[in-house]
């Protein structure tokens, strides 16, 4: 009996044990470890590696780790990559480790993060360890996202411009000449695009447009959607950073009323796709579609047919009543890597992020994933971004690109904006429909 | 004496009862490991927000929590989002638990009678049960597709218009409700069929004798029988019900128009995503004493009635 009872506790024991081993070797990274000729730089990525992307970032170190680039003491740098597998799982991370003084010398970080990592000190400055050539070799978008107080906090390997793809070919077929199409200095105004929608659907074309209002949750409904506001002038907050009287001003919701106007009459058009294709564009089930550089490469790669039969144009702008138009304003950024306050080398985390975000790591993700390189000698290459969509898009990144507002309560204006489009979508063209007044209490749940 | 003295060394006293030395260890080795987690991951956390209640606790900046006292427990109950929450919360309870009770012990009634392909049946209602909210809910997501979902495409089948479902402010809380009683009723379901399971069969066949129906039977008989087990799922089903988080955050994100936004998940979206951890925590307090009030007071009364 006693014997069978030690077993029993000795196999809970072996179990308990096992459970702890198990833990213990998920640990989804590189186990090296600094010594005296060493200085190894860890990094925090929001990816798997089992992901396309994951599989990019381990190249770009191995690339790295061939350079043997040295620290200031003469150390060769060595670059440590932990994959934390999702962007939720990255930020447990880093609040965890806020008060034990853990994090790495390196995260991933989102672009609209940026400042309220740089506001609370958790990532620090780079400029004083990299050349100005090195800074002045990224796009602006990505230097004026990563800025926070007049200093450079992070830096990015890819950005993801975007705007309205559209069915050159369908409509030509109903008598749009390539003059009439959208461009920076003339663009389409959310007007243009429903009337063109109009055009073909008596002509009985595919007129469809896909808006991509649920890609990406509210993060990406504030990717995809802030130039609706930018272009009409409006803001997100003031200069004290608060949303009331910025978010729900006139110039703001002018900009709202452009997708309240296309949702307004949807029930009586069915204007907008709502179907679950990924690829309904590229398919041939919608005529418009409002989207980031993904695209471009699913087309270039599955649908070789359908590759010089499409173009993006910039995003649609603000018109107002008497047909002025608004700027070109462009959807942009994306993902980027900051020196953690932690670090142990400062200088050598700043070389390792220039690397994980350089000419070399850039040029790898857009041939790999698609995402469009940040540095202007990649965008000039003309074989790559000459002509067709790359062209326009990366003409749109260089030129129009608005980075998505940088306040400390980004996450609450995030929610707040998807919130007030999501309003839109549901509630335009019904009764007790009142958009000022909502966009006012989201606001206020902004700056409470 | 050597025999009485051994005798004492295995047996030790406490609290007036005895109990055998190595039993003991054997038993507190056993409990260890859930104490010890329970500690970790239970009863620390749950000091820790407590005390957080009364702080501007911010996520990234922990090592400056400055003292708030009742500050943040104003701020909740003049927070229109927080109490949009709460009645949203309350509806999902008030629709849920009935239709989720009622369901579980139809089932159980149907599985506690002798048909064919009983034990299929179980196993089918069970299915639910045994796969994650998250599957469940992308699933839902790809049925309920107002272009392109099969939900739709049936109704089309009956000349019913397609309907929004999950898009619509009056149609998503509704269908989250029905999603979550699906998904739930089956382990309920178990819970009910043991207690019925336990009923003697005399009772039926007495009942039979003096000619008592099915209704008599079930309100005389089976009702009264299960009422202990019908107070424990009544109380847990609701203690799950005001815990409702899953669902939203996958299939609606709170929306549309806050129509889903409850209580766990504003919790969660405070001190999570906009890392006000003070606040959500102060809103986590008041939450749980208003849970622990009306399950203990709910409890108290099946009991009475017990």
């Amino acid at each position: 009996m006693m014997k069978k009872r030690l077993t029993n506790l000795l196999l809970a024991c072996v179990l308990a044990l096992s459970l702890f081993g198990f833990a213990a070797c998920s640990k989804n990274g590189d186990e090296l470890e600094d010594t005296a000729d060493v200085k190894v730089v860890k990094v925090w990525l929001h990816k798997s590696e089992a992901e396309p992307e994951g599989r990019i970032y381990r190249t770009i170190a191995d690339m790295f780790n061939e350079k043997k680039l040295h620290t200031k003491d003469g150390r060769t740098i060595m670059m440590s990559l932990e994959f934390k597998n999702s962007s939720d799982a990255l930020d447990s991370s880093i609040n965890g480790e806020l008060l034990g003084g853990g994090l790495p010398d390196i995260v991933a970080v989102d672009s609209p993060n940026i400042t309220a990592y740089a506001a609370q000190e958790i990532i620090l400055p780079l400029d004083e360890h990299l050349t100005d050539d090195v800074k002045n070799s990224y796009v602006d978008s990505v230097i004026t996202q990563s800025t926070y107080k007049g200093k450079l906090f992070a830096l990015s390997g890819m950005d993801a411009p975007g705007g309205l793809y559209y069915n050159k070919e369908l409509l030509k077929s109903v008598g749009y000449t390539d003059a009439d199409f959208g461009t920076i200095e003339n663009p389409w105004s959310w007007k243009d695009v429903e009337e063109a929608m109009d055009k073909l659907k008596a002509a009985n074309k595919t007129y469809k447009i896909k808006l991509n209002l649920g890609f990406g949750g509210a993060e990406g409904c504030m990717y995809l959607y802030s130039p609706l506001i930018y272009s009409a002038g409006g803001q997100f907050t003031d200069t004290n950073e608060k949303a009331v009287g910025a978010l729900n001003s006139e110039a703001s919701l002018g900009g709202l009323s452009m997708l309240e106007s296309i949702y307004a009459q949807d029930s009586a058009k069915s204007w907008i796709y709502n179907g679950t294709n990924v690829n309904a564009f590229p398919g041939g089930e919608v005529a418009f579609e409002i989207y980031g550089p993904w695209l471009i490469d699913t087309i270039r790669k599955d649908y070789k047919d359908f590759q010089n039969k499409y173009d993006i144009m910039p995003f649609p702008v603000y018109e107002s009543a008497d047909g002025t138009k608004g700027k070109v304003q462009s959807p942009c950024g994306s993902w980027g890597f900051a020196v953690t306050r932690d670090t142990r080398d400062a200088y050598a985390a700043s070389q390792a992020v220039a690397f994980l975000t350089g000419t070399e790591a850039s040029q790898l993700m857009y041939d790999s994933i698609g995402t469009f390189p940040t540095h202007k000698s990649l965008l000039d290459n003309e074989e790559n971004f000459g002509s067709g969509a790359s062209k326009s898009l990366s003409e749109l990144l260089l030129q129009t690109g608005a980075p998505r507002p940088r306040i400390e309560k980004y996450p609450q204006l995030t929610t707040a904006f998807s919130d007030i489009v999501n309003y839109i979508k549901t509630a335009a063209g019904t009764s007790d429909y009142n958009l000022a007044k909502y966009a006012l209490q989201k606001a206020q749940s902004v700056d409470r | 004496m050597e025999k009485a003295k051994k005798t004492k060394s295995i047996y030790y006293k406490f609290l007036g009862k005895t109990y055998i030395k190595t039993d003991s260890v054997v038993g507190a080795a056993f409990i260890l490991p859930a104490v010890v987690l329970g500690a970790i991951f239970v009863i620390a956390p749950m000091v820790v927000s407590l005390s957080y209640a009364f702080t501007d606790a911010n996520l990234l900046k922990l090592n400056e929590v400055g003292w708030a006292g009742l500050r943040q427990f104003k701020k909740a109950f003049t927070d229109r989002f927080m109490w949009n929450a709460f009645k949203n919360t309350m509806i999902f309870v008030v629709k849920v638990v009935p239709l989720q009770l009622l369901a579980a012990l139809g089932l159980a009634l149907i599985l506690n009678t002798k048909i064919r392909g009983n034990t299929f049946f179980r196993w089918a209602f069970f299915c639910p049960v045994m796969l994650s909210l998250a599957v469940t809910s992308f699933l839902w997501m790809n049925l309920l597709n107002p272009e392109e979902g099969l939900i739709n495409a049936l109704l089309k089948v009956f000349h019913i218009p397609p309907q929004p479902f999950l898009e619509s402010p009056k149609q998503a809380m509704n269908v989250i409700v029905v999603i979550s009683a699906w998904q739930g009723a089956g382990y309920q379901m178990l819970i009910f069929l043991s207690g019925l399971k336990n009923i003697p069969p005399e009772l039926y066949e007495a009942a039979g004798v003096d000619g008592a129906g099915s209704g008599t039977k079930f309100f005389r008989i089976t009702l009264p029988s299960i009422l202990p087990t019908f107070s424990f799922v009544l109380v847990t089903m609701l203690i799950g019900a005001f815990r409702l988080m899953t669902q939203p955050m996958i299939m609606t994100q709170g929306g549309p128009t806050d129509s889903t936004m409850t209580m766990s998940y504003y919790i969660y979206q405070q001190g999570i995503k906009y890392r006000d951890v003070g606040y959500s925590s102060a809103i986590a307090l008041l939450y749980t004493l208003f849970m622990s009030t009306v399950a203990l007071t709910l409890r108290k009364v099946t009991d009475q009635k017990d």
